[in-house]
Parts: C-alpha cells; structure tokens; sequence
C-alpha cells in the first residue's frame, strides 16, 4: 500500500518550474554578460561580410533641366571564389577582359573567401569584353559576376565644376552643391550578406539579398547651363589672354536673385582627382575677398542720392588729379577740374568719391554698406561662403571713411557686389541670391522648394533709375566704353583696385573688375567679371570690361530666357518670365480675383465651391514667375455676391444640400415633407431677392422611385 | 460586455497572457520586418498584420473558452480525442496534408496543426479518465489505457514527422500521469518507451541525427550559433527594439523558432530575465489554478494544460540558449504562428474557466474537499 498526494505531486511540478527559471537564469547571465564581448567580435567578422550596394546618387539639374551632375551606371566585377571551377582559366580570361595583370586576378582568386571584388566600375567597353567571354567562355567565367555600380559624370566639367562641386571615393560630396545637399543627394545604400552554409562555407543565394539602395533626392539649380558654359568659355580666354592668376564671373536676374552662372577660375576637372588641389577648389565668387576699388562708388553714389547730399547737377572740384585730405593724398587716373555727379561716374574720379564720402559721414556711410549686404554672408546655398571685410566705426582710421567711398579699405565677395547691382537693377530691393530652385525625390515629388525672397528696400525707385542712368552714361561715354554693345543699352562700371600683396607689402597688384546691368533700364541680368592680378595691363576699361562685352554679345545670342525676348522690346511687353508680385485677392470674388491676377500675368486654378476666395498659393506679396498658377480655394461667402438671383433648379437634391444653395443665396426656405425635393415655389430661374422665402416641397425617395416605376 | 471576462478570476493569470501576446506581436513585428521586406516587395509589416488577426482571433477563442463551463469537456472527452486522431492519421494519407519544408503538418483549411490539437485532446481524455477511474488506479486499468492513448497520438505526429511535438506530447502525458498518481516505476516504463522510440527515430534519420551531432560538438550546428551569437551580442540591456542585426537573414526564421534569440539581442540580459520571470509567473499560476480546482478532474486538467505550455516554453528557450538540441519548437505566444497560439490561449481560456470554479463547494480555506483526503493506491501486483 503506497499513499500519495497531489498536493505533495504538483510541489514538485512547481519546483521542476523554478529549477528550469533558474537554469535559464544562469545560463542567459553566462552567454549575454560573461561571454559577452567573445560573441560582439564574432558578430562584428559576421557582419563585415556584408556586401555592400550603392545605390544611384541624386541628380543635379540645371534650371532648363540640362544634367550637371548624374551617376550612370556601370559595373563592378566580382567573384565567388568557391563557385569557380578553374581558376587559372577564370584568371585568364579575367585579365584579357579587364586589362588587369594575371598575376592578381589569379592571386584574388585564389583567397579563402565568398567573395573578392575583382575590379570597380569598370569602362563600358570592358563590360561588355567581359560579358561576351562569359557567354562564349563554357563555364569558365562561372562563379564571376558583374555588380551593378554607379559612375557620376559632370557633362560640363570644368565649367561648373565650382558650382556643381565633387565626391570624394566614398560617395560623399566635399565641395560645390554636392556637399551642401550631400544628405538630400545621398542614396541609402544598400547591402547583400553572405549565407553560410551547413559546411561553414559561404554561398551567395538570390534569397541573400537583404536591404536594397534607395536613390537619392535631385537637385535643381538656378543655373543656367547655356550661361554657364558660355561664362566659363570667355573667362578662360581672358585669363589666358592677360595671364591673370584667378578669375570669377557671376550673372544674377536681379528681379528674383536667382544665379544664372557661377564661375571660377582656375578651374578643374571634376572626374579627375589629380586637378583637385587647394587653389583650383576654390570657389573664387563666394570665397576670396577683394578690395573692390571703383565699382564700390555705386554704393557711394547711391547713398548721396538717396540721402540728398547732393544732386545730379551738383558740381564737384576733381582736384586736377591730386587731392588732398589732411596728410593724405588721393589720385585720379586722368585729370579733371569741375565734374558734376554724373560726370565724376561717368570718368570715376576718386576725388571726388572721397569728397562725397566725407559729406555721407561714417555713420550713413557704413548704414549704406550694411543694407547693401556687405560684411556680412548672403546666405547663398554654397560651403564656405567668405562674408567680406567691413570694419566697425569705431575702428576706423582718419582716412578709411573716404577711401571706402571709392572702395579701398574694405574687402567684399563677388557674390555680394553683385548682389548690391542687382538690387539698384531691381529697383532698390535686395533679394537673397538664390542657386537651388527645388529638392525633388527621384518620381518628382517636390521635397524643398526655394522661392525669390525680398530682403529689404534699400534705395528707392527714382534713386536706383538715376543710378542706372548713371551707369548706362559710365558704358556710353565713360569708362565703360570697351564694353557697349550695338544692339542693347548696357549699364556698367568699371573697378581697378590695387591689391595689398602680403609677400611684397605693398599695393603692387591689381584686381580689375567690371559690373553690368543689361539692359540699363528693366534690367533682366547682371552680371560682375572679377579678374585677379592680370600680368601686363591692369586698368578694367581694357581688361574686365571686354570680357563682359563678349559675355553679353554670346548670351544675347543663345534664345533663352531672361534675355528673350528681343531688349529692343522689352518694355512694351508682358514680361514672361519675370518675377512679379502675387496680387492679394482673398476675399474677392471669383471673376474679380481672376481679372486681378490674370493683369498681373498670372494663370489661375480654381478649387472649392463658394463665391468668395479663401486662400491662395503662392501667398500675397511673394514673388512668382508670371505665367504660372496660382491656386485659388473658394469658399462660400457670409454675404451673396450681389443683391438679386436666380433661383437654382432644386429638384432631385437633397434636404440639406437644397438648405445649403438656398442659404448661399441668403434665401430662407420653408419645407414641407421629408426626402428629397420634389417641388419648388418660386420655380428655378425666378429671380428672388435676399431674405425671400422659397417653399420646397420633398417626397420620400422610395416613393419617388415608386412612383417613376409606376 | 465586461461579464464574458469576469468568469475567469485569476486576473493575473489572464494579465499575464494577455502581456505574453502583447510582447509576441511586438517581437514578431521587429523580427520580421525584414523579412517581410525581402519576401514580400517591401511590406515590412506583411507578418505582423497575419499575426495581429490571428492574435484577436485567439484572444476571442480565450475568451469564450473562459465561458465555456470545463465539465462540459468532461463528457467530450472521447470524441475530442477521436476527432483529433482521425486529423493526424490524415496527415499520414497522401495528398491531404500540406507538406512544408519536408514536413507534413498542416491540412488546409484547419486553423489548427492537428499535433496541436492532439496535445490538447489527449490531456482532456487523459484527465477525464483519471478523473473517472479516481482513486482506485491500477496498471492495467488505469495506465496501460493511458500509455496506449499516448504512445498512439505520439506515435501517429512522429509519422509527420515531427519529433519535438511528439517528445512534448509524451511528456505532458506523464506530467498528468505523474500528479494523477501513477506510480513512478509505471511512468518510468512510459518514458522509457518514449525514449527508446525517439532514440531509433533519431537514429534513423540523418537529419535529426545531424542535429544532434552539432549539439554534442561533433558537427555544425549553424542556428545553434546565430542564435547563441545573437543572445551574446544583446548583452546586458540589449540593442534596443528593432536593432537586431541578427535578424537579417544570419538567423533563419528569427520570428518563428529564434524569435527569443531576436528577443535576447534586442532588449538584452535584463529583458530575456523579464520575458522567462513572466512565463515562470504564468506557470505558476496555472499550478496554483490546479491546486485550487473543485474537483479532479478540473485539477488534472490544469496541470495538463499549464504544463504543455510550459514544456513548450522551456524547450524553445533550452535551443535557443543552446542547452538542449534544436528542436524546431515555438515560444508559446511570442512566436509567429497562428496555431500554437489559438491553441495556447485555449488553453488558458480554460485554465481561466477551472479557476472561476474553485470557490465554490463554500470551503472557507479555500482548499476542495477532495484533496484533503490522503488517497490509497493498491498496489497490484
């Protein structure tokens, strides 16, 4: 006889249970905290043997859409080394194909492993050797595979090669557009694991696959292709032309501060690393500083005028070349007795800039300076953008205010004098250098876009068209003369400033530079060629300025806008594709604010239902290329847009959608019934006035439905 | 609404499943994203939204299983277990079954593997037998009936074949066996003939036998590895949810069988001891259900059904930390996998229901009658 007691019987279950717990316990402290750091290194040998994928690159596109900078694909060679059959064999056919010694093909080969990369991005004309032996080569090219891979090309090398910049081997930009959107351009690159299998070897599987790249974003510039290839082309004639050690031309539409060509030189070329050194990298429009000389007198010149420190008339004393200010003494290049305003710019007397500068006094003088945007950044969307030199008052010294007024003394970025042009062209209003028009992903959705944005006013209207005609007098008859072309009027000045040389300590350079407003009036392009050190003649009006006419003659030449239509005509047409200002019509009715935006040039798209605007996009105020859409949302209106109506045909609709068009119209309705309208009194098309009553009668819908079977 | 969950009154019990299946769906989401993706064109959530139905399926299945008054099951004891041994002898006719990678263990349109079915008929039976014969239990009226309705089942899921399932079945036989109050010379004769059947199956397959040479040291043993390699690189806290590098495909099936090895490297030392605290706690509790049933037949039940899901539990988390030789078992509740989980939650759907009955007979201590008599078992010779 044995006695027994469930009780007793299920203890023990339960304790089976806290031993197992326990068991577990320990044994889980034992492999993820002893063992810890032995199984991170294995993992971390496990986890190299990831294979990586590189996924396509962004896009980067000029404003017509050109390509600057695209990956296109290509191939890499790899190689399973266990799948491979003869490896002497795969080796020789490896090397004819590839062009590589057999030596190491036959050596990659021959190593412990999955798989070796054999080649990267290899030529088209050796992909497709390779492809050919694999199929003609029975087998003996098993085992050896062709990864897809990416090459980027830069279709207009040298010429924007500053602008678009370049990748390093890793695929990351360091320069230009590549690497102030590297995160945008960037694709996720993707990677494929080795398997292993029940013998430890490794095997590549279709199954393997793991993580596929994803294409980065695209980028669309400002650029103009056409203008910049046409700016590269005649910046590096003229720099062979007077052997000028660095160069840099900048075209901006002033109206909306887009960048239509940026150019650097010395140049290089982005395909080839061994051309990227330190001074050729250099983006010269956004980061070398300049004492800009005469074509800061437009800085001068506006704040007089603005100011009324003087008027157009005004006579000056020029000093007959040699002035006086204290101990200090100013030179003139040519000799003149009395000059009035517009002559001193027209000849560029320093004299007399000096002479308006000390009747500015410091205070204005350096206002003016910084609402032109000088000493400090634009902002521009580039690396490394310089913000110029621009001393504080009070760090002035007795000679700084007049040698600022004809542009010594002070270091500014071609970026920002040409932005200070582009706004008296703009008619006094600084707008923010624009480069990048929109981010989009690689099916098209926008994922950032750039709109023209206004800075602030600094001068205003009649101030800049008496600059202006200034400028277009300083190209006729002045200066500027080597730059006037037949068939526009072009404005434009002149700058030959010395250059303080740190090795030599004295100002025995020059920097030559010329900004130009084309046309002179309803300017649609500037644009500012800067030349650094020319070897043998230094004065701009023969150095600088031909450039600039060359530049034009090219860009008038290639039909695209801003320049077309033809200058001549301009001002009596619709400008096409300039920036205007969206009127603001919310609150307008449909047709007023149609009227409205269709005068301006805008088109118009409507959304909603209502009488009465809501919401518009782009908003009131900002500026948009005349032609494109602006998008309207409608929305029923508090009051009727006018006093009397015709009544709607109400039939057929439901109770509430009747009391919807009825209260649209202010007009009450009184109901008899349920369902839908049946009746109306008065009958559609009667004219009824706000505050009528409207009688509906409604019939359930069954017997509606009833009664039409019927 | 809110009656249907107050029949079961062991709110932790029920607490603890529900946060079981929580944490499943959770791991089975993290597990397989990325298989999904690779598989499925991208749809990362391709298994976890399957596991989210059927986890609401099961959920509704605990429930009413909470209602469902056990003695009812008393008396359908039989033709439960006749329902599911006609499923496994289908799975043996050729063409009925689904074969899935060398296995048969599917019929399509069932929601349920007729192995999981089978476990769960054969504790019923077991346990209404027992109850029937009570206290008077001999060898050949009491266990031999048994160890034939055991060894049956067993015999016909190792035909699929699929040995994990069929040492399970084995050993929640003898654990119902064990606290009904066979004597352990009659258990070891059960087990012993468990044991030498798994043996020559073992042994004469060489897929099984490959498996256990990788465990003893002898061969490879490439799962055992991941999944020691993921557990390892978890460390104390872990990667974090969703780090798994493992589950990339270095793992096979990382939401299946290794979902614990993902577990383990995902939340690290502290959350693996969290995850087998809370199955220990769920135990426990269902041997505290067993304990404190009315009658026994409710008693052999609950400790049937809890410890089917706590073999389940111990043999998978034993692979995955490589104590004992893969098996190919699921983590009960966590693992992906439809069911193993409807029948877990019947399971404790059940086990909710026997302890909605325990306060009844008004025994103040709280303990049934029954078990306060000392039980004699002739021993017959």
């Amino acid at each position: 006889m044995r006695t027994y007691d469930p009780r007793h019987r299920i203890k023990h279950i339960a304790i089976a249970c806290a031993v197992v717990w326990a068991l577990f316990f320990l044994r889980l402290f034992y492999v993820q905290i002893v063992c810890h750091s032995r199984y991170e290194k294995l993992a971390l040998t496990q986890h190299n043997r990831r294979v990586p994928l590189s996924g396509v690159r962004g896009t980067i596109y000029d404003r017509n859409g050109v390509v600057l900078a695209q990956d296109i694909r290509t191939c890499s060679v790899c190689a399973y080394p266990p799948q491979i059959r003869d490896r002497a064999a795969a080796a020789r056919e490896l090397s004819r194909a590839l062009g590589i010694p057999y030596s190491r093909v036959h050596r990659r080969l021959g190593k412990k492993a999955g798989y070796v990369a054999i080649a990267k991005k290899i030529s088209p004309e050796a992909e497709a050797r390779l492809r050919e032996a694999k199929q003609s080569g029975a087998g003996r090219l098993d085992g050896v595979d062709l990864i897809d891979d990416t090459r980027r090309i830069y279709p207009l090398g040298r010429a924007a090669c500053h602008v678009v910049g370049i990748i390093n081997p890793d695929g990351h930009g360091t320069e230009g557009i590549e690497a102030e959107f590297d995160s945008y351009l960037n694709s996720t690159g993707g990677w494929f694991i080795l398997a292993r299998d029940a013998k430890g070897e490794d095997v590549v599987t279709t199954r393997s696959l793991a993580k596929q790249p994803r294409p980065g974003a695209n980028v669309v510039l400002t650029i103009d292709a056409n203008y910049q290839a046409i700016a590269a082309s005649c910046l590096r004639r003229a720099m062979e032309e007077h052997r000028a050690a660095a160069g840099s031309v900048v075209m901006v539409e002033p109206a909306s501060g887009e960048i239509l060509a940026m150019v650097s030189a010395p140049d290089f070329d982005p395909t080839v690393p061994g051309t990227w050194r330190r001074g050729t990298l250099r983006n010269r429009v956004v980061m070398d500083q300049f004492e800009p000389g005469s074509t800061f007198k437009l800085i001068t010149l506006g704040a007089v005028l603005e100011e009324d420190v003087a008027e157009s008339t005004t006579i000056f004393y020029a000093e007959n070349g040699v002035g006086r200010f204290g101990q200090f003494r100013v030179n003139d290049t040519s000799k003149h007795g009395w000059v009035s305003l517009k002559e001193f710019f027209r000849v560029s007397s320093n004299i007399v800039a000096a002479k308006l500068g000390l009747m500015i006094g410091e205070d204005k003088f350096y206002g003016y300076c910084r609402a032109f945007g000088f000493g400090a950044t634009t902002g521009i969307d580039l690396p490394g953008e310089g913000a110029g030199k621009l001393r504080n008052t009070e760090d002035w010294s007795q000679r700084s205010l007049f040698t600022m007024a004809y542009g010594q003394e002070i270091s500014v970025t071609a970026l920002q004098l040409a932005m200070a042009y582009a706004a008296v062209a703009n008619d006094g209003v600084m707008t923010r250098p624009m480069l990048v028009k929109r981010i989009e992903d690689d099916g098209g959705r926008g994922l950032r876009r750039w709109l023209p944005r206004e800075r602030r006013r600094v001068l205003s209207e009649g101030t800049c068209r008496t600059i202006k005609e200034f400028l277009a007098d300083a190209v006729d008859n002045g200066t500027g003369r080597s730059a006037r072309v037949e068939w526009c009027r072009i404005g434009g000045k002149t700058g030959t400033a010395q250059k303080y040389s740190a090795s030599t300590r004295s100002y025995s350079s020059f920097v030559s530079s010329f900004a130009g407003l084309l046309p002179a009036e309803n300017t649609r392009l500037v644009c500012l060629v800067v030349l650094d050190e020319p070897a043998d003649e230094h004065l701009a009006a023969v150095v600088a300025a031909p450039v600039f006419k060359e530049l034009v003659e090219r860009v008038g030449n290639c039909s695209r806008p801003p320049l077309s239509p033809p200058f001549d005509r301009i001002r009596f047409e619709v400008r096409n594709d300039a920036h205007v200002r969206v009127p603001d019509v919310r609150l307008l009715a449909e047709d007023e604010a149609a009227r409205d935006l269709k005068k301006v040039g805008f088109d118009v798209r409507f959304s909603g239902v209502g009488s009465r605007v809501v919401s518009q996009e782009p908003a009131a105020g900002t500026l948009a290329r005349t032609g494109t859409d602006v998008r309207l949302r409608l929305a029923e209106a508090d009051k009727p847009a006018s006093d009397e109506g015709a009544l709607p045909d109400l039939r057929g609709l439901s109770m509430r959608d009747a009391l919807r068009r009825l209260s649209a119209m202010a007009v009450t309705a009184r109901v008899n019934g349920s369902g839908v309208v049946a009746g109306q009194s008065p009958p559609a098309g009667s004219l009824v006035r706000r505050g009528d009553c409207c009688v509906l009668e409604l019939r359930p819908l069954a017997a509606e439905r009833h009664g039409t079977h019927r | 609404m809110l009656e249907v969950f107050k029949a079961g009154k062991d709110k932790k019990l029920m607490g603890a499943t529900i946060l079981l299946m929580a944490v499943g769906l959770l791991m089975v989401y993290t597990s397989s994203a990325g298989l999904g993706a690779s598989r499925f064109e991208g749809d990362v959530g391709h298994y976890f939204k399957h596991q989210a139905l059927r986890a609401l399926f099961a959920f509704v299945a605990m429930t009413v299983m909470m209602n469902l008054d056990y003695h009812r099951l008393q008396r359908k004891a039989p033709w439960v277990l006749i329902v599911a041994l006609i499923a496994l002898v289908a799975l043996v006719v050729p063409g009925v079954g689904r074969e899935v990678r060398g296995a048969t263990r599917q019929i399509p349109g069932l929601p349920v593997q007729p192995s999981e079915f089978a476990r769960f008929a054969v504790v019923l039976y077991l346990s209404s037998f027992l109850a029937k014969r009570g206290e008077a239990a001999s060898f050949k009226q009491c266990i031999m009936p048994c160890f034939a309705v055991t060894l049956g089942a067993a015999g016909l899921v190792l035909l699929q074949p699929s040995l994990g399932s069929a040492v399970v079945l084995v050993l929640v036989s003898a654990v119902v066996l064990y606290v009904g109050g066979a004597r352990l010379k009659h258990l070891a004769v059960v087990l012993g003939t468990g044991l030498a059947v798994a043996v020559a199956c073992i042994l004469s397959n060489p897929y099984q036998l490959e498996r256990i040479r990788g465990f003893l040291g002898l061969g490879h043993q490439y799962q055992e590895d991941q999944s020691l390699l993921a557990l390892g690189t978890g460390g104390v806290i872990g990667k974090g949810i969703g780090r798994s590098m493992q589950k990339y495909l270095f793992l096979p099936d990382p939401h299946t069988d290794f979902v614990f090895a993902i577990y383990g490297e995902e939340t690290g030392f502290l959350g693996c001891v969290l995850l087998v605290s809370l199955f220990t706690f769920l135990l426990l509790r269902g041997l505290k259900v067993a304990a404190s049933a009315p009658d026994r037949f409710g008693f052999l039940l609950a400790t049937g059904l809890t410890a089917s899901i706590g073999l389940f539990f111990a043999f998978n988390v034993g692979v995955v930390t490589g104590i004992i030789p893969t098996t190919g078992l699921p983590l009960p509740f966590i693992s992906y996998g439809g069911s193993a989980l409807l029948m877990n939650a019947v399971a404790v759907g059940v086990l909710l229901n026997i302890s909605g009955h325990r306060v009844r007979e008004g025994v103040s201590s709280g303990r049934s009658p029954w078990k306060r008599n000392v039980i004699r078992i002739t021993e017959i010779r």
